[in-house]
């Protein structure tokens, strides 16, 4: 579910229709992500990025 | 015999247009209860010494309360203990509680006396009354029809409720919990043959072992879930076993001769299934074997059930990092904060379920386990228990069908292996 850290930034809305999209056709999320239009890759992988995932501070 | 005709029964809806309270009596004085309802002073008295949390004794008892009280009636009649227009008013407002149409007048809870008088009480009260207000009597008079003498003829809570709690164990067992678990044993049936072909890795002590069929692993579920049920029906042979002619002590003090097997026939017949009187009223009214028995296969379908769940819900664990075997329907969103996510949120249902059933069942056996002499007066915590778990279990069980079900098509689409063996 780390599509999780993408909510903030572009909502929960966006980044469900995004899992169920890489759910759906077996794509990775990154690739449905970038293909959604709702963020950059430059974003995606700077805020998709598990190291900085595990806490707030 | 008395063959005078009574009053006509007039045609007086179910209801009480009043408002205040009325002055009811027992043998203890007065009580006021509330005017618009048709229960007396013994209900009332309970609903003061005895409102102890939320837990009202189940109306599933009360209906089959109104068939005991119809069967008395109609064999007192027939032994011209009773009048027949007294007994077929009495059994006019049987029908009406058998139908639940009086339910909101049996407003006791489950903890009061162990004996469950205090409900037939409530029943004999209600059916007094409103069989009174029918032919046009003053509420409250026990004229024409009295709650002891006339509704109570021969009977005693002690071989009444121990009939009542028989009764509407095995009714609820027969038209609600095994359609339901049949109908789910067949779509897993059916699952099994979908996928009599598919090879997976089989897996033992959560490692991988050799393979097997997919439809092999959901044959072994559908058994485990056939045996269950089969166990359940039969517990019904010992609930079919009715205490009713037992009276106080199993002796029958105060009911008439064949007062037991004459009830128990009319009884089989208004309900259409095989109820015999007990072979021995002390067993039956100082015991709760029988039903300990029955509460104890609906423990053996808990058990069959949550392996099945726990199974499903560890196979269809991922999409990404799970096992990932299976694919559930989705429901609903499965959380808040992460988007996207789908649970098995049927099968965690399904084992809170399995788990209360097993706590009501350990319950019902520290209760049969008690009672002194010749009665356990432990039973409206039995029948509460029972009822609860067969009720919960069946409705799971329904809920849970569609996991494993081919009748929907979006279901069927989404409930396919993603992948089989690595």
């Amino acid at each position: 579910m780390l599509v999780t850290a993408l909510s903030p930034v572009i909502g929960y809305d966006k980044a469900s229709a995004i899992a169920h999209d890489a759910d759906r056709t077996g794509r990775t999320l990154r690739e449905s992500a970038l293909d959604s239009g709702a963020i950059t890759a430059e974003d995606f992988d700077r805020i998709v990025n598990p190291a900085t995932m595990v806490g707030p501070f | 015999m008395t063959t005078d005709k009574g009053p006509e029964i007039l045609k007086i809806p179910i209801g009480i247009n009043a408002s205040g309270t009325r002055r009811e009596t027992d043998s203890m004085g007065a009580v006021e209860v509330p005017a618009d309802r048709y229960w007396g002073a013994q209900t009332a008295r309970s609903l003061i010494h005895f409102s102890i949390g939320d837990d009202h004794m189940p109306k599933q008892v009360y209906h089959a309360y109104g068939y005991v009280k119809k069967a008395a009636a109609a064999v007192n009649a027939d032994a011209g203990r009773l009048p027949r227009w007294k007994a077929d008013l009495i059994c006019h407002v049987c029908d009406e509680v058998i139908a639940g149409h009086l339910d909101e007048h049996f407003p006791l809870y489950v903890w009061q006396t162990g004996s469950g008088t205090q409900s037939n009480m409530n029943v004999n009260e209600v059916i007094s009354n409103r069989a009174i207000q029918l032919v046009g009597g003053q509420l409250g008079s026990k004229d024409p029809i009295h709650p002891n003498d006339d509704v109570n003829m021969g009977q005693s809570s002690n071989d009444t409720f121990p009939t009542a709690m028989h009764i509407a164990a095995a009714l609820e067992i027969q038209t609600r919990l095994l359609p339901r678990v049949r109908a789910l044993h067949s779509a897993i049936s059916a699952k099994s043959q979908q996928w009599h072909d598919v090879v997976k890795i089989g897996r033992t002590h959560l490692e991988d072992a050799v393979p097997l069929t997919v439809g092999q692993e959901w044959s072994g579920w559908a058994a485990q879930l056939d045996t269950a049920a089969n166990r359940v029906s039969a517990s019904r042979h010992e609930l079919y076993r009715l205490a009713a002619g037992g009276t106080a002590v199993g002796t029958g003090l105060n009911a008439p001769h064949n007062f037991g097997p004459d009830i128990a026939a009319q009884i089989a017949s208004l309900i259409g299934k095989p109820f015999v009187t007990a072979p021995n009223k002390f067993e039956a009214q100082g015991g709760l074997d029988g039903i300990v028995a029955a509460a104890a296969a609906l423990r053996g379908l808990a058990v069959s059930l949550m392996k099945i769940a726990n199974d499903i819900r560890w196979l269809a664990s991922g999409p990404r990092t799970g096992i990932g075997e299976l694919k559930l329907p989705a429901n609903e969103p499965g959380s808040s904060i992460m988007p996207g996510k789908v649970n098995p949120t049927q099968c965690e249902a399904m084992v809170m379920v399995c788990i209360q059933v097993l706590g009501d069942d350990s319950a019902v056996a520290f209760a049969g386990s008690q009672g002194n002499f010749e009665l356990n007066e432990m039973r409206p915590i039995v029948i509460n228990n029972f009822l609860h778990s067969a009720r919960i279990l069946g409705d799971a069980a329904e809920n849970c069908r569609p996991t494993a079900s081919k009748e929907s098509n979006s279901t069927q689409r989404r409930s396919t292996y993603t992948c089989t063996a690595h």
